[in-house]
């Protein structure tokens, strides 16, 4: 296990306007050894930077950002890297957008109220594949 | 003292024979008179001679009647209030008495009678009887009668084509052929063409554009059911909003209508308002409290990591559960809300979009959808978004109030019309149904785009809701 630590951490940026939940959700990765949170970001143009600097595993996005849909941040973030796994975090029912989300390529689509340790798993999981 | 001519004396016997002559030829012309009624009567009324006009007028002869009183020509009501007695006394008074009233005949049928009473008196001026004249003028007073009739009814028309040209409503008749029979003044004005260019036409043929749409339906309707119909739609002709109501009559169809293109564009202007609203509450429900309520979901699941195990761990599991429903609902709010920007969508993807959503709402429901073959795929802009909405609210109320575990949702076309339907298997609106659960709303939404909405519901046996909506060629483009 420390091995792997050392060698495989699961790297990870989030994308999320809400600060709290973002913050949140930090601590939550700061406590993992395994996961570390690279980039945080709240729009898809701040979220665009980021994905240019960091090389990703994991990119957890939230669909209703300030400017536009988290959908249309995953083929930008695919050219970047192309290992990087989508989770989407979705807080809304409307099936159009989770719809988009998933033909846009989320690997896998969350409801934003499943619990933590389900959303840490699941970032695990994607991390390891 | 006595009358005779003969009794006058001093006369020769040859003057008394001319007199006697003179008298016989009187005599004779009396009695042969037919079109008149002369007859005399003594002071008291009894009637002492008779002539043919008398016979053939009243119908008696001169043997059944010289003797009986002359008020038997007269009519009950009469006789009750003494008039005849009264006449004799006027022309006792004034020399005669004329009159115009109605008389009785012996077979017990009645005229209208012209009659002149003289008094009659000898030298002395002693009253001696009675001269009566009548004559029968039934037919001049039928003639009258039938004058001030049509009169009444010549100023009735008057006063009606007065009312009917002054209303602020635009107004026709037809007959039982659909041809024009009255345009009023605002029906020319409405549909800009002068009545002396419509009138005895088939209205069909001068408006043929007319056909199809759901004025021309109602109208129809009007006339091959007999009964009264109401219509409110876009008119073809004139490219304005028309509301009005088709009458049947003896001799066909009288149609009311207006020009409502104003009010249709001040409803319209309410409901962008509102849909807009709709829509910016959803948004703001959607990216404020469901967003915290994700978080504080989140922040307590955190929390609970560290509290495994421990009695807290229990507490903080009903709080996320709490929030969690509560979540739960507010989305539920907000897909009720929002039909965001979906005009320009294909009419069945929107439905299968809204039937979606309502499946994840209720995953203990099973809530089919059922899509014909002929119903468009292409966007119907109003339509699409107002019978999607209809059905939405349909299923917002079947979800909450009627605890069904089936609800199939029909979308089928039935020639030029599409139908819509909502069924559930649940407990029925019932008599005590809270008028919130959104039938005023379905019913503006559906009169919105000219559809027809029936809502089928009994305690215990489900609920239907039932929308028809035409789609005149063309809409589904």
């Amino acid at each position: 296990m420390s091995r792997d630590l050392e060698t495989k951490r699961t790297r990870v940026m989030i994308v999320e306007d809400h600060a709290d939940f973002r913050e949140l959700m930090k601590v939550l990765f700061d406590r993992q050894p395994d996961i570390e949170l690279l980039a945080q970001a709240g729009s898809l143009a701040e979220a665009r930077a980021q994905a240019a600097r960091f090389e990703l595993d994991v990119a957890i996005l939230d669909l209703g950002l300030p400017d536009g849909s988290g959908a249309d941040l995953i083929a930008d973030l695919r050219r970047a890297s192309h290992q990087v796994r989508v989770l989407v975090l979705s807080a809304s029912l409307d099936p159009a957008g989770i719809e988009k989300a998933r033909s846009a390529g989320a690997d896998v689509i969350l409801d934003k109220l499943t619990p933590v340790g389900e959303v840490l798993a699941t970032v695990r999981r994607l991390g390891n594949t | 003292m006595s009358m005779q001519p003969s009794d006058f004396g001093g006369t020769s016997g040859r003057t008394q024979e001319i007199l006697r002559q003179s008298e016989e030829r009187f005599r004779l012309l009396v009695e042969g008179v037919k079109d008149y009624a002369i007859f005399m009567l003594d002071p008291y009324g009894y009637i002492t001679t008779w002539n043919e006009g008398a016979r053939r007028i009243k119908g008696y002869e001169a043997e059944e009647i010289v003797g009986e009183h002359f008020s038997i020509f007269y009519t009950d009501e009469d006789v009750g209030r003494a008039h005849p007695d009264e006449e004799l006394r006027i022309a006792t008074a004034e020399g005669s008495y004329e009159e115009e009233g109605i008389r009785v005949c012996k077979d017990g049928s009645t005229f209208w009678a012209n009659v002149l009473i003289t008094a009659l008196r000898d030298e002395e001026g002693e009253l001696r009887g009675f001269a009566k004249v009548t004559r029968d003028i039934t037919a001049r007073k039928e003639a009258e009668e039938r004058e001030r009739q049509l009169s009444r009814e010549r100023a009735a028309r008057e006063r009606t084509t007065d009312i009917l040209e002054s209303i602020s409503d635009a107004f026709y008749t037809v007959d039982g052929r659909w041809c024009l029979t009255y345009v009023n003044n605002k029906a020319e004005e409405l549909w800009g063409r002068p009545r002396e260019e419509l009138l005895g036409k088939d209205v069909w043929e001068e408006f043929p554009e007319e056909e199809g749409s759901e004025s021309y339906r109602q109208i129809r309707r009007a006339m091959e059911e007999g009964v009264t119909t109401e219509f409110e739609a876009l008119s073809p002709v004139s490219g304005m909003w028309v509301a009005g109501r088709a009458y049947p009559s003896r001799e066909g169809l009288s149609v009311y209508f207006q020009d409502v293109t104003e009010r249709k564009r001040a409803e319209e202007a309410l409901r962008r308002v509102k849909e807009t609203e709709r829509n910016r509450l959803a948004r703001d429900l959607h990216d404020g409290p469901l967003q915290d309520f994700s978080y504080t979901a989140a922040a307590l699941g955190m929390v609970m990591l560290q509290a495994e195990d421990t009695e807290l761990e229990e507490r903080l599991q009903a709080a996320v559960d709490a929030v969690r429903h509560g979540a739960q609902g507010l989305r539920e709010v907000v897909s009720d809300l929002r039909i965001d920007g979906e005009e320009g969508r294909p009419f069945a993807e929107m439905v299968r979009s809204v039937v979606g959503r309502n499946r994840m709402m209720s995953r203990n429901m099973e809530i089919s959808l059922e899509v014909g073959e002929e119903v468009p795929s292409t966007p119907l802009g109003e339509t699409g978004t107002q019978v999607s909405r209809i059905i939405q609210e349909a299923l917002t109320n079947a979800r909450r109030h009627s605890r069904a575990k089936r609800i199939s949702v029909n979308l089928r076309m039935e020639g030029e019309d599409l139908l819509a339907e909502v069924l559930d298997d649940g407990v029925g609106l019932g008599p005590d149904a809270s008028p919130g659960v959104g039938l005023d709303s379905m019913r503006e939404r559906a009169a919105l785009i000219g559809g027809h909405l029936e809502i089928e519901s009994e305690e215990g046996l489900g609920t239907g809701v039932r929308l028809r909506v035409h789609l005149p060629q063309g809409t589904s483009e």
